[in-house]
């Protein structure tokens, strides 16, 4: 097993990523057109009828990022993220529109050595994805892959 | 016999029960790069020379990537379907997943096929006029294994609503 700093371990207080990203309308509708051509995700009229009352980010996109976010916040509580290995559940909770800056709150639940993926551990995590004003976007119970230290070539 | 489109149905008109091979996508190295660089800057991701040394022996596929491609696939397939048809009846809006799992890596030159299945539909009626659809989403890689599967609730909109 990994040497998890005790903070990480036994607290379970949450960490926020030190560093917030945003996104552009130009970046919104570039992920949609490649991968979610969905109208609300790519015209501002569209997304102004739709459900989603203007121009949203795609899910995904939101999951994609909030999950960099997360291992950000991993990094800076000394844990060395690999990769997300499985997610329990995740609600979109409201609509991502641009320019909103994006930042991850991990709460680390707990630390098992072993994963399915090769020379890590799992750590067992529930993940905000907030907004500055900590309006939360999506929410994420999760286990993420955590390098156990031993990968030799 | 007029075709029933599948986008030009009601959350009524979509049974459970329901099963779809949706679509394929063969992962190529340089679109792997290119997403991981932005979501996944891990080397394992992001770098086929590095890659070699690390976890998986070889580059792989970040997992949201995968499942973005699925997103990508239904779309098409449910545009295919529809033909056209853009009476509001728009399936599709995410609410939640869940028992999301990648199980194995794919690598570059590996092809994906996605399948769902229809588990269940929610009686709860969303802002007057929507309907949840339950499906069980899997994707298989050339050699017939499961790489990623998962669950995901999505809007129908209901009829006369």
């Amino acid at each position: 097993m990994s040497d998890i700093p005790s903070s990480a371990a036994t607290t379970l207080a949450a960490t926020t990523s030190p560093t917030s990203i945003e996104l552009s309308e130009k970046e919104i509708t570039q992920f949609a057109s490649q991968f979610d051509p969905q109208p609300y995700h790519l015209d501002a009229a569209a997304g102004a009828a739709s459900i989603f009352g203007g121009l949203c980010a795609s899910g995904w996109q939101i999951a994609a990022l909030g999950t960099r976010l997360a291992g950000d916040a991993l990094e800076a509580q000394g844990m060395a993220f690999v990769s997300l290995s499985s997610v329990d559940d995740m609600r979109w909770r409201r609509p991502s529109f641009a320019n909103e800056a994006l930042r991850a709150r991990v709460t680390v639940e707990r630390v098992e050595p072993g994963s399915n993926v090769p020379h890590c551990d799992t750590a067992h995590l529930k993940v905000d994805i907030v907004t500055e004003a900590l309006e939360v976007l999506a929410v994420m119970t999760c286990a993420a892959a955590i390098d156990d230290g031993k990968l030799r070539s | 016999m007029s075709q029933i489109y599948l986008r030009n149905r009601w959350f009524e008109d979509i049974p459970v029960g329901e099963f779809h091979v949706f679509g394929s996508h063969t992962f190529s190295e340089l679109e792997m790069v290119e997403f991981a660089t932005r979501y996944a800057p891990q080397p394992e991701f992001t770098d086929p020379e590095a890659a070699r040394e690390l976890r998986w022996r070889g580059l792989v596929a970040t997992p949201w990537h995968v499942n973005a491609i699925w997103m990508r696939k239904m779309v098409d397939y449910m545009e295919v379907y529809a033909q056209g048809v853009n009476d509001g009846r728009r399936n599709g809006a995410g609410v939640s997943v869940s028992a999301l799992a990648w199980l194995e890596p794919v690598r570059p030159g590996h092809t994906v096929t996605y399948t769902y299945e229809i588990i269940g539909k929610s009686d709860k009626v969303i802002r007057d006029k929507w309907g949840i659809i339950s499906s069980r989403n899997e994707a298989f890689n050339q050699y017939g294994n499961k790489v990623m599967s998962f669950e995901i609730d999505i809007l129908a909109e209901r009829a006369g609503a």
